[in-house]
């Protein structure tokens, strides 16, 4: 060892010359280098032991680290170490290093996700069980029961054995017990026993009783102070208790906290508390001299009345008019009663809560004035400030929350409701083109009448040739239109527009002549400028038309026969007419248009055909024109034919044959009155009612113009289109009708409200489709509708318990499957024609088999 | 039969016929692509739902097999039909009990007006003079007898046969098998017609006044009281299936009645003149209609729809009523027939002809009795086939005890239903009021941060159904259908043109005298 350290030395003293040097060359290099300056932090600590657990210099790697090799390098291999550095070297070959411990989160993790796969095998084994049991329709509590069946007679009997000649012997030689039972001694005590016991009762029953009396006195005592103190003392034992607890029982000490928590709330929420407070204590000393003070006291105390004051429920309207006339006297009795009265309705309350609000509002802004004039206040004050100024501003802000959501709200109901009467036209696209269908069927209907007129005012000029006509009604179909619509622009809201847009078409024309009579001379004149002017273009046009015509007319001539003529001519009309229904789109659907024109080309091939037969043969026309006039009748398509019944005829019992004349007079005066109001238009008043009660049931169009908003005001303003278009909410026009299609039945559609409150208006849980739910309850379950059986299958209820018997959480034994052969069913062997089959192929190929091996 | 058999046990197979009869529909939609219900144990539940409603319905079609009796009928020999055999020769040719159910009662006190109880043992009659009478008509044991010195206008049995309600001259009384008057409702006023709503334990009362009335009789409210602006309400019957009143009036026109609105709930113009009487058929299924005019109509009183068939028949038919097994008795006077349905028409079966004028007129429930109440009495006739032979014990008991009836009642009374929900459709409580359930789902949407439901609001009932389209398809054919109508009037017109043109005479206007002109002339007035 002397040598060692002598070594050391020599080895210090050559370093440190070494060491200067070097220090003073890594300096000078250093400096040479300025991006650096700041020397990178080191950390020694001067230790005397070395070792590898000790700090290093930062910076300086493992390979300074002191190894074990290098110090038993100086043992070398000098035999009187030997056994040392054979003993190094077997650690050394032993050892292996144990990988660095994971960081904690990380170690914890693999825990967790272990531990969850295994928990998850393990629990899978309860799945089948537990999906059994989730969808049973009925479980009976205790699953596991014990099996009630009976044993069978042959069972029961092999319990029983007969007895050997044995045990015969044995069971004589043995003496006959007594069957007497051995009396219960009464006396089992010894008297001393008993006084003891007596004694000892006593005892305990005075010391119940003087505990009882102490408690009793102790809950008497009104002294404040005392009973702080007792509590005092209470809550430090307790705390101590939770203390200890701390330590020996963790979780029961959170639960012993939790109580405690909860006793401190529950006493605070006591009213006890209502004005021992330091605020309300301070308030109390002031507000002998003060007036504010004390208002605010009282309003306070006030505060905590209201809140604690209990509800009366406000539906009571309701039940008034449920209700019989004797109990809603009895209700104003009620009203009058000033001790029921007392109890506040929540409206009450609300309007409370507002005003209490609004105090707080004021209250801040003076203590907000006062903070500013004046900065006497205690520290109470300084304490309650902030908490004050903080109450009210919540509120307020709660307040202007609530305000600004239920003027959202409104919006959005008002939005809402636009939305719903919009609603039906996006939804019932079906019946918006239903609309479109009628109006288009009224429009051809509107043409006609006008063709009507117009065709007589044109009859002359055009009703030489019959292509010419055909042509003429073609134009006229397209051109009154246009006409038509002229006719409406310059007068809107006269009645022209009205006359030219109804239905009935005799009507029609009673009501144009009546119009022409009554309206204004100017107004006729207009129009008769306007049909004129119509007529002469329209007499230019068919003149260029019938131009056209005429040459491939005479063309089609020379090259077809008359048949095919016909069909070229229909094509060429069609082209023509093309491009006048060019003109119609914005007032007509087109494809309804050409459907029209190609109605009316039909109908006027027709037309010709029947002037063709009419020019053969008139009278057939006729006939012809008789019995499509038949079929018009609207009748026809209600009724069916009413049958005649051979009935009885009634005898008027009253006498004899003078009666009987008067009774086929009496049939006669019958026959006249019923012939007088057979037609007494009850059938026309009916579906005038009908048309009516669907005119009232359609909804109607909400105006929700605001009158000179926006716009100058004033009489005979009119409402800007563009406000039309905005503000009139326009409802579906032809909504569908139960007794659409139905003849004369109305059916008066008015929800029932009485029965919507019986009604489901919301789905429950599992289902998402109408359809679904109201499949689920189609089934009628009583015992009227279906059989007992059923009836009870229906009702069972879903969990069944027994009354008294423990239902035990299930264990492991029920996943042992138990193979007790009784229980075993006897399954009855089905085979399939598939499987039958298959059997019967293979017997046969076996079959063939054993042939082809003969 | 072997006992070495373990096969189970063939059930006897149900004929699809009888198992549609009382299928329920359609169920739930579990399959697995189109279904809407996610989860898998609520899935599994519900099938195993639908499982035991299968086996309802089949269990169901099964008990059938308890319904024994078949009603039976006449058949006539070769050469001759059935409605020429008389009462006499039925009563001759049936067993005593049988033909001692056939009876006259010759009373005094003018028109007689009867009303049998539901399950047809008891008989109330009541003349127009004030006699009043109630008796257990199988034994003639009588009840009561009273004469009540007031005119009676209708009479009808409440849930049980002891107690009955007489509409008299004023007020409608309400007597109990002893006669003793139990209550007078002032509230209904010169009824003419009464009706007893079994399920709802509601007296009906129209009124000479037109007001319609019910009282609920169970707990002594009246539910409803009303004007129905249709005058004096002289025909009433109620439709079983769905306890609304049906109210002929003058103008033809039939209207439906429920307590809970003051509008009827349908109009239906049968007729062109007065509705003499209307019935409607046990099962709710047909409504028939006469008229002045000689006309005799039936209708599908579910659909709304008609007539089915139209009659015209050689007197006026003042009476009509329909028996369990879908007869249907016509009295004409002092004729009574009744008629039969065959395939797709009415066949005559019976005919009787009473000493005097019928006044009012029921088929018994359960007995193959029509009862007949005439200006001079009351008889009852032997129908053969017309009663149900098969009686519900559950529903109501011919042979009840006085301990069953008791029970009954109860029972009766906990089933009640609530007159709110008379309507039209008598399922409608199983639907889903889809109106309100749109608009709370649109409520919904709006709120932020919660996931609208997507929900299928398709109901279960399609309103067109068997129709082979929606409404919109018949819309546009009748469309087509005028529009087509309306081209060939133009087009006759203007190849008539010339014809049409000539001018009509304008004619004397005699205002409403107008109608008693000839027909021809008529025509052009107007």
């Amino acid at each position: 060892m002397v040598m060692s350290t002598g070594y050391l030395e020599e080895l210090d003293d050559t370093e440190k010359d070494v060491s200067e040097s070097h220090s003073k060359l890594l300096e000078a290099v250093s400096q040479l280098d300025k991006g650096r300056r700041v020397k990178k932090a080191e950390r020694s600590e001067p230790t005397l032991e070395v070792s590898e657990f000790h700090l290093v210099k930062s910076g300086i790697c493992d390979r300074d680290a002191v190894h074990v090799h290098d110090l038993a390098k100086t043992l070398g291999q000098k035999s009187h170490h030997h056994e040392i550095t054979k003993n190094l070297q077997a650690i050394k070959r032993k050892i292996q290093v144990l990988p660095k411990p994971l960081e904690k989160p990380a170690a914890d993790r693999i825990k967790r996700i272990v531990g969850f796969k295994n928990t998850k095998q393990e629990l899978k084994k309860w799945n089948a069980i537990i999906t059994r049991n989730r969808t049973a329709e009925s479980l009976h509590f205790p699953l596991k029961q014990s099996s009630i069946k009976l044993d069978s007679s042959t069972e029961f009997v092999k319990r029983f054995r007969l007895q050997s000649d044995l045990e015969k012997e044995l069971a004589a030689l043995e003496p006959q017990k007594d069957n007497i039972e051995e009396k219960s001694d009464e006396f089992s005590l010894t008297l001393k026993e008993i006084i003891m016991k007596r004694k000892e009762a006593a005892r305990i029953r005075a010391q119940q009783s003087y505990r009882e009396a102490k408690a009793h006195r102790q809950n008497k005592i009104k002294s404040k102070k005392f009973h702080r103190v007792q509590r005092k003392e209470k809550i430090k034992l307790q705390l101590k208790e939770f203390e200890e607890l701390q330590k020996t029982n963790p979780e029961a000490a959170l639960e012993k906290l939790d109580q405690l928590d909860k006793t401190r709330a529950e006493e605070r929420m006591t009213l006890r508390h209502k004005n021992t407070g330091k605020w309300a204590k301070s308030k109390q000393i002031r507000a002998k001299y003060d007036k504010e003070t004390r208002k605010e006291l009282a309003q306070q105390l006030s505060v905590g009345r209201e809140l604690t004051q209990k509800f009366k429920k406000s539906n009571d309207s309701e039940e008034e008019d449920v209700g019989d006339d004797m109990p809603m006297q009895f209700l104003a009795s009620d009203k009058e009663n000033p001790w029921i009265g007392n109890v506040k309705t929540e409206s009450e309350i609300d309007e409370f809560v507002k005003s209490y609000r609004k105090y707080w509002d004021d209250q801040n802004k003076k203590l907000e004035g006062q903070n500013i004039n004046s900065k006497i206040t205690t520290e109470n004050k300084k304490i309650n400030n902030p908490l004050k100024d903080m109450q009210p501003s919540i509120l307020n802000g709660t307040d202007a929350h609530v305000n600004t959501n239920s003027f959202e709200i409104q919006n959005n109901e008002k939005i809402q409701e636009a939305i719903n009467l919009n609603k039906p036209t996006i939804s019932l696209m079906d019946s918006s083109s239903r609309g479109n269908n009628t109006t288009n069927n009224r429009q051809p209907l509107e043409t006609k009448s006008c063709k009507e007129y117009l065709t007589k005012a044109n009859v002359k000029s055009v009703k030489n040739k019959s292509y010419k006509k055909i042509i003429k009604n073609d134009m006229l179909d397209n051109n009154l239109i246009q006409s038509n619509k002229k006719i409406k622009l310059p007068k809107i809201g006269t009645n022209n527009v009205i006359a030219t847009s109804s239905w009935n078409v005799e009507s029609i024309e009673n009501i144009n002549t009546e119009n022409f009579k009554n309206s204004n001379v100017s107004n006729s004149e207009k129009i008769n400028k306007l049909f004129d002017f119509m007529e002469e273009k329209i007499q230019d046009r068919i003149k260029f038309k019938l131009e056209r015509i005429t040459q491939n007319y005479e063309e089609i001539k020379t090259n077809k026969k008359r048949k095919s003529k016909n069909i070229e001519f229909k094509d060429d009309n069609f082209d023509g007419l093309e491009i006048q229904a060019k003109k119609q789109k914005p007032i007509l659907d087109l494809g309804l248009n050409e459907n029209a024109c190609k109605n009316n080309l039909e109908v006027n091939t027709e037309l010709e055909k029947i002037k063709q037969i009419k020019q053969h043969n008139t009278s057939f026309v006729d006939n012809r024109s008789n019995t499509s006039k038949v079929e018009i009748d609207p009748n026809k398509y209600i009724n069916i034919k009413p049958k005649h019944l051979n009935t009885d005829l009634p005898i008027d019992i009253t006498g004899g044959d003078d009666v009987l004349d008067d009774s086929e007079d009496e049939e006669e005066r019958r026959n006249i009155v019923s012939e007088a109001f057979a037609d007494d238009d009850v059938v026309e008043e009916f579906r005038k009612e009908k048309e009516e009660e669907v005119k009232k049931a359609q909804p109607k169009d909400i105006d929700l113009t605001l009158p000179g908003w926006g716009n100058w005001g004033g009489k005979n303003i009119k409402v800007s289109k563009r406000k039309k278009r905005r503000f009139i909410l326009k409802m579906p026009k032809d909504l569908p009708r139960r007794d659409e299609n139905k003849g004369d039945v109305i059916i008066f559609e008015e929800d029932n409200p009485k029965i919507k409150e019986h009604q489901v208006n919301e789905l429950p849980y599992p289902f998402s489709s109408v359809k679904d739910y109201e499949a689920s309850i189609r089934m009628p379950i009583g015992r009227n509708f279906v059989s007992e059986n059923s009836h009870r299958k229906l009702i069972e209820p879903s969990v069944k318990t027994h009354m008294g018997k423990v239902i035990e959480p299930m264990n492991e034994d029920i996943l042992v499957k138990k193979n007790d052969k009784e229980n075993r069913k006897f399954i009855p062997r089905r085979i399939n024609k598939e499987q039958k089959m298959k059997r019967i192929k293979t017997i046969k190929r076996i079959k063939t088999n054993k042939q082809a091996i003969k | 039969m072997e006992t070495t058999d373990y096969r189970p046990r063939k059930r006897v197979r149900i004929s699809k016929k009888k198992l549609a009869k009382y299928n329920k529909g359609e169920g739930i939609d579990l399959r697995e692509n189109s279904t809407r219900i996610k989860n898998e144990v609520i899935k599994q539940k519900l099938k195993k739902k639908e499982v035991v409603f299968n086996k309802t319905v089949k269990d169901t079609a099964r008990t059938e097999l308890l319904l024994t009796g078949d009603y039976g009928c006449l058949e006539a020999d070769c050469g001759e039909v059935t409605i020429q055999y008389k009462q006499k020769q039925i009563v001759d040719n049936v067993d005593i009990t049988a033909a001692a159910k056939c009876f006259t009662l010759n009373l005094e006190f003018g028109p007689y007006y009867i009303n049998y109880t539901r399950n047809g043992r008891h008989l109330v009659l009541g003349g127009r003079k004030g006699h009043v009478a109630a008796l257990d008509w199988v034994t003639k044991k009588l009840a009561c007898e009273i004469n009540v010195m007031e005119s009676i206008h209708d009479v009808s049995w409440l849930h049980i046969e002891t107690m009955f309600a007489v509409a008299q001259k004023d007020w409608v009384f309400i007597y109990d098998n002893q006669g003793i008057e139990l209550h007078c409702l002032k509230q209904m006023y010169k009824v003419t017609r009464l009706e007893f709503l079994p399920y709802h334990f509601l007296l009906a009362s129209g009124s000479k006044e037109g007001y319609l009335a019910w009282l609920d009789v169970s707990i002594g409210k009246f539910v409803n009281s009303f004007n129905s602006k249709v005058g004096k309400i002289a025909v009433m019957t109620q439709n079983p299936s769905n306890a609304v009143l049906c109210v002929g009036d003058t103008k033809g026109v039939v209207s439906m009645w429920s307590p809970n609105s003051k509008d009827p709930l349908a109009k239906m113009l049968c007729h062109t003149q007065t509705v003499a009487a209307c019935a409607v058929h046990p099962y709710g299924t047909y409504m028939a209609t006469s008229c002045l005019d000689r006309s005799v109509k039936i209708w599908d009183i579910r659909q709304l729809a008609g007539p089915m068939h139209s009659y015209y028949v050689r007197a006026p038919v003042q009476h009509l009523s329909y028996s369990q097994t879908g007869q249907l008795a016509m009295a004409m006077g002092n004729v009574v027939e009744v008629y039969r349905s065959s395939t797709d028409e009415m066949k005559p079966y019976m005919r009787h002809r009473a000493d005097w004028t019928v006044t009012s007129m029921q088929f018994c429930p359960y007995e193959d009795i029509l009862g007949i109440g005439s200006t001079r009495g009351v008889s009852s006739l032997l129908i053969p086939g017309s009663g149900e032979p098969n009686f519900d014990g559950l529903e109501s008991n011919p042979f009840q005890t006085k301990s069953q009836r008791c029970e009954a009642e109860v029972k009766a009374l906990l089933d009640k239903i609530q007159p709110e929900l008379i309507c039209l459709d008598p399922v409608a409580i199983a639907e889903v009021d889809t109106p309100t359930f749109k608009n709370k789902i649109e409520a919904t949407k709006n709120l932020l941060y919660l996931k609208p439901k997507n929900i299928d609001f398709k109901p279960r009932r399609t309103k067109a159904k068997g129709k082979g389209g929606t409404a919109k398809v018949v819309k546009t054919k009748k469309i087509l259908k005028e529009l087509s109508r309306k081209e060939t009037i133009d087009m006759l017109r203007q190849t008539d043109s010339p014809s049409d043109t000539r001018k009509t005479e304008p004619q004397k206007n005699y205002g409403i005298l107008n109608r008693f002109l000839p027909k021809s002339n008529k025509k052009a007035t107007r």
